[in-house]
């Protein structure tokens, strides 16, 4: 771990503990010596559709991780499509601290799945250096979060670096220096596999990666129609307000207007264990586990979730429960599912946003018009596509095509 | 390479469709006939029809394909009318679906467009005797299918899927590869999405057009939706609901749209009342008939046979009647009425901008102004706030009469009354005469109305009796939040219309990206305090602003270029301050704390190296470490070197921590050029007073009146 990281807590804390100032394990080598060079000698490497082994660097983690969630599933695609994946965990914020790998190991199932590969830390002296258990030989190493990037940048023994990018991470910040840190990890020669088009066209266009896209899957078995009564007065609002990107301010302020035109609507918030002060009566039904998930998403009339950056996967989920959705028309969101899409996309303001919702409320073809066709989409949308794509996204990486 | 078409089979699946199948057929082969370099065949399927549809098929030359009723499926039994033809383009009409003038040239030109296309599609026309409600739907509906300019447009994978064999055409090779599923409903949008995601790109073409009658008479019409919402039931547990109050009203919201539709179309007034019945009965039955469909199953055989259009029965599926899944409970919220967040803006959203008071030609160029200057709530120390009543003090010494307004939407200072507040300004900061105010009750008008933060200035743009409205921005704000709805309301806050006065070039630059006008003000240094004291300076130390808190002061990036000095010159000692509780460095250093005025200055005259970062506006701290005499380092391409010069008492340095620690290393190392960025330094900072920078907002204000006059008198002219 890097000292900048050290946590101030513990003996003699209290009051005057120093403050911790997070920087991502290894920025400071990454930014003085770079990324170490690439294997490239022709003895073992991979062609056409041999197998990989992949080194996946991903942050800490805790219960409920959406992006970790992701990543385990495309873990087990992989898996499924016969490579051979390891997990390596940077543990920036000291989360895991004084657990063993075979913990880590054991955590990681249990919040996520079972995979087939090692799930260990990989640590970092206070110099800067890796210190204890490597990944060694691979072919490729994939960061997965812009704090990932400066290690898997000094990891010895690889082929290729390539970059899950589950969103824009620079827009989870004001203007800082993990804003500047983010857009830098987007330029240092990563093969970035980005989950969506619209992701993987930013990434390209403003900082000259290489890119490939792949959409975000479903689970089938949770997110499906059940058979449930459909309430037609009920809208659900993801609203998830330790989440700037989620839009909570605005969720609120056009609720309180659907509220002033239809007091008999109910309003239900979910995604957040802390209740929120809002001008209207409401139902808080906190963090839902998947099968909660699915059946309020089968009993409510309309489902409210606005994303300022990457698409969320809850959308998804909501149509692949047969639930109407409103969400932002940002760009994001216009290119992910078109401006006729199967989600009604409103202004980024409350007034257009109550608009949406009342117009699903009343105009049942139009329920039904985006019901069918959000069925459609997601039917469409699985892990092992997803994983598929991965695939195929890893094979783009340079290092390795220009081996085979 | 694009694709050429040379043969068309146009599939048509029928079932009693004499009323509208042999002008279909006319419409095919006179558009065939006026067509030259194309093959068009006609295969009718016909599924039992009782009416004379055979015989006109045949008539008008067309191949008939006859299955048994039950073998008819949407999916099926067009995968069988593409095997049973041979054209490079299948074209599927439904019975309903005339081709209109220009039909077959559009799909032709359509699947030329790219050597990708593998479906065409166009829009549904309503028929002459459709209803304004259909019609208005189907227009709007269409509309969004076209590229920007109405034209055709070509869709790939992540664009629209939809899809609707009423009126679609497919090349060969990409229906065999695909193909129909066979399923209830919906076989042609689960095409489209599987073709674009297969790589696949689909065409919408404006001119491929057919009048389609969707236009069931009102009871079939109902009975289509008692299928439709039993099929949802089925497929999504959809329940429509029997609520005849809250269906009344919804009906009586649609019906006002269909009457606007009308009027916008120039329908005339009688046709207008004679639609509105039509409206109601459209909409009322919709309603009824969808309820009775969610219910279908309890209802017995016959009485659904009757209400089905399809004439089909549902059994009661177990699940349905007995397995309902238990929705979560959640806990029930009061709501809390007491500072709900950010109701201006939902205010503000209702209201607009309030009109200004007219123009009195040369009014404010010069002589006193009432100047009522609406301001967040504040808590000692806050910089800001010094800087604002800084220049406002000075344009009351200039014969201004100025009224604070606090508005306090997040209740920081609901305890305080406005007499408490006044007594604090002056206690804390400087003495104001100015009267303070709560809320905005009170409100009299003004010359200028000021906006100080981007919380301010919805308030502004919603009082009234106002000549002009202003905005002094110290900061660019929306930069303060990470991409969320504060980031785009800060941001929408420049596009009010108001004048803005802007602390530093920097801020000029980005207000005119929004489009804004703009005037200059600078920061003042209070030259009492902060001058060289008499303290020998160290020769080793550098004073750092680790305030971390504000993630624009770049704090991280100061510690990795303090680690990286450190490395390099052990020797060096460094101070911090700014921040209350201790920031963790990996180094050992003194930690200051929240400094006064005074200690600031003893700190600025002792230090050899102020350094001090920002990634938006620059702070005044730079400003006030060279007027003591001390040399900064400051990140370059931002907005510091449109006002030190690149060459004066700062040195700029890029964002990296290494570039940095060059710039501070150099600073202790080289005595010369220490010297001379100190001297450089003080002299600069001279001519930074307050008193300047309150002649400028004066200049400011009186520009945002000249500004809104010559608003006003455009638009007298113009009307």
């Amino acid at each position: 771990m890097s000292p900048l990281l050290r946590r101030g807590g513990g003996a003699g804390g209290g009051e005057r503990a120093p403050r911790p100032v997070r920087v991502p394990p290894l920025l400071l080598a990454a930014l003085r010596d770079g990324a170490v060079p690439l294997r490239t000698d022709p003895v073992g490497a991979p062609t056409g559709a041999d197998p990989l082994r992949v080194a996946v660097v991903i942050p800490q983690f805790r219960r409920g991780s959406g992006g970790h969630q992701t990543i385990a599933n495309l873990v087990r695609g992989l898996e499924r499509r016969g490579h051979r994946l390891s997990v390596w965990v940077v543990d920036e914020e000291g989360r895991h601290e004084g657990q063993d790998d075979r913990y880590l190991q054991a955590i990681f199932t249990r919040f996520f799945g079972s995979i087939d590969g090692r799930v260990r830390r990989l640590a970092v002296t206070g110099e800067d250096a890796f210190t204890g258990r490597m990944p060694g030989e691979t072919d490729v190493v994939l960061a997965t979060g812009w704090q990932t990037v400066p290690a898997a940048m000094r990891l010895e023994g690889a082929r290729a670096r390539a970059y899950l990018v589950q969103d824009h991470e620079p827009d989870f910040y004001p203007t800082s220096v993990e804003r500047d840190w983010a857009q830098w990890t987007y330029r240092q020669g990563f093969h970035a596999i980005c989950a969506s088009p619209w992701l993987a066209g930013t990434v390209a266009s403003a900082y000259g990666a290489t890119t490939s896209s792949f959409d975000l899957g479903v689970d089938h078995d949770h997110y499906r129609p059940l058979p449930d009564h459909r309430r037609d007065d009920q809208v659900l609002f993801y609203a998830r307000a330790t989440t700037p990107r989620r839009a909570t301010t605005l969720g609120v302020l056009a609720l309180q207007e659907l509220h002033r035109r239809r007091p008999e609507v109910q309003i239900s918030l979910f995604g957040e264990s802390r209740r929120l002060d809002a001008p209207f009566p409401h139902e808080h039904l906190g963090v839902l586990t998947p099968d909660d998930l699915a059946r309020a998403y089968a009993s409510a009339t309309v489902g409210v979730v606005l994303s300022m950056t990457n698409p969320s996967l809850v959308p998804t989920e909501m149509l692949a429960c047969g639930l109407p959705v409103v969400d932002l028309a940002t760009n994001s969101m216009v290119a992910t599912f078109g401006i006729d899409g199967p989600i009604a996309l409103a202004d980024v303001d409350p007034l257009a946003v109550a608009d949406a919702i009342e117009t699903l409320l009343d105009d049942l073809a139009a329920r039904a018009q985006r019901t069918r066709a959000g069925l459609t989409l997601a039917a469409d949308r699985t892990w092992a596509k997803a994983s598929a794509q991965v695939d195929a996204g890893l094979r783009e990486a340079p290092g390795l095509n220009s081996v085979t | 390479m694009p694709v050429h078409v040379t043969s068309v089979s146009v599939v048509v699946p029928v079932k009693d469709g004499e009323r509208f199948l042999p002008e279909l057929l006319a419409a095919v082969h006179g558009q065939a006939a006026g067509c030259d370099g194309v093959a068009v065949d006609v295969l009718v399927i016909d599924s039992g029809s009782t009416d004379a549809s055979v015989a006109i098929a045949r008539a008008a030359g067309a191949a008939v394909l006859q299955i048994p009723p039950a073998e008819f499926g949407h999916g099926r039994t067009r995968n069988l009318g593409a095997e049973r033809t041979h054209g490079e383009v299948i074209a599927f009409l439904t019975q309903d679906a005339t081709p209109l003038e220009g039909w077959l040239d559009a799909i032709r030109s359509a699947f030329a467009l790219a050597d990708d296309v593998g479906a065409v599609y166009g829009p549904h026309r309503p028929r002459a005797d459709t209803s304004p409600m259909i019609a208005r739907e189907l227009e709007a509906f269409f509309a969004g299918h076209t590229d920007a300019d109405g034209g055709p447009c070509v869709q790939r994978d992540g664009d629209l899927a939809w899809l609707s064999n009423v009126d679609a055409a497919y090349r060969r090779d990409c229906w065999e590869a695909v193909r129909f599923d066979d399923r209830p409903y919906s076989e042609d949008q689960a095409f489209g999405a599987a073709m674009l995601a297969a790589g696949w790109a689909k065409v919408f073409h404006p001119a491929a057009a057919v009048a389609h009658a969707h236009d069931y008479p009102p009871v079939q019409f109902a009975r289509r939706y008692f299928d439709e919402y039993r099929g949802l039931r089925e497929t999504v547990g959809h329940v429509e609901p029997l609520d005849p109050i809250g269906a009344a009203r919804d009906v009586r919201a649609l019906v006002a749209a269909d009457r606007r539709w009308m009027r916008e179309h120039g329908v005339d007034p009688s046709a207008v009342r004679r639609w509105t019945t039509r409206s109601v009965a459209h909409h009322g039955s919709r309603k009824a008939f969808g309820a009775l469909g969610s219910r279908a199953a309890t209802l017995p055989a016959p009485v659904q046979r009757r209400l089905s259009l399809e004439g089909t029965v549902i059994a009661r599926p177990s699940d349905l009647s007995s397995g309902i899944a238990v929705q979560p409970v959640g806990e029930v919220i009061e709501p809390r009425l007491e500072q709900p967040t950010w109701q201006n803006v939902l205010t503000f959203s209702r209201t607009g901008v309030l009109d200004l008071l007219p123009a009195v030609p040369g009014a404010g160029a010069d002589g006193p102004l009432h100047l009522a200057v609406v301001i967040p709530p504040f808590q000692r120390g806050s910089g800001g706030h010094m800087s604002l009543f800084q220049l406002l003090v000075r344009l009351e010494r200039m014969g201004h009469g100025v009224s604070i307004w606090i508005d306090d939407e997040g209740g920081l200072m609901r305890e305080d009354r406005a007499a408490r507040i006044r007594r604090q300004i002056r206690d804390w900061f400087v003495p104001l005469e100015a009267p303070v105010y709560k809320g905005f009750a009170d409100w009299f008008g003004a010359d200028v109305a000021v906006a100080t933060g981007w919380q301010t200035a919805h308030s502004v743009a919603m009082q009234p009796g106002t000549r002009a409205r202003a905005y002094l921005v110290q900061d660019h704000e929306p930069e303060f939040y990470a991409t969320s709805a504060e980031n785009r309301w800060a941001a929408d806050t420049y596009r009010l219309g108001f004048h803005h006065l802007c602390g530093s070039p920097y801020l000029e630059a980005m207000i005119h990206s929004y489009g804004g006008t703009t005037s200059r003000f600078s920061f003042g240094i209070d030259h009492a305090n902060y001058r060289p004291r008499d303290i020998a300076r160290e020769p080793d130390t550098v004073v750092v602003y680790g305030r971390d808190a504000t993630p624009r002061r770049a704090v991280p990036l100061a510690i990795l270029a303090l680690t990286e000095l450190l490395r390099r010159r052990p020797q060096t000692k460094v101070m911090s301050f700014g921040s209350r509780l201790p920031v963790w460095m990996p180094f050992a250093h003194e930690h200051l704390g929240v400094l006064g005025a005074d200690e600031l200055a003893g700190a600025f005259s002792q230090a050899t190296v102020g350094l001090v970062l920002s990634m938006t506006n620059y702070s005044v701290i730079p400003q006030e470490m060279l007027a003591c005499g001390l040399p900064v380092v400051e990140l370059a391409g931002y907005s510091g070197e449109g006002i030190f010069g690149s060459d004066g008492g700062v040195t700029f340095a890029d964002f990296d921590p290494m570039a940095i620690a060059d710039a501070l290393e150099g600073l202790l190392d080289d005595r010369q050029a220490w010297q001379r960025q100190a001297q450089a330094g003080l002299a600069w900072a001279r001519g930074r007073t307050w008193d300047l920078g309150a002649e400028q907002v004066q200049a400011g204000l009186r520009e945002a009146l000249r500004l809104a006059g010559a608003r006003d008198t455009g638009a007298e002219v113009v009307r």
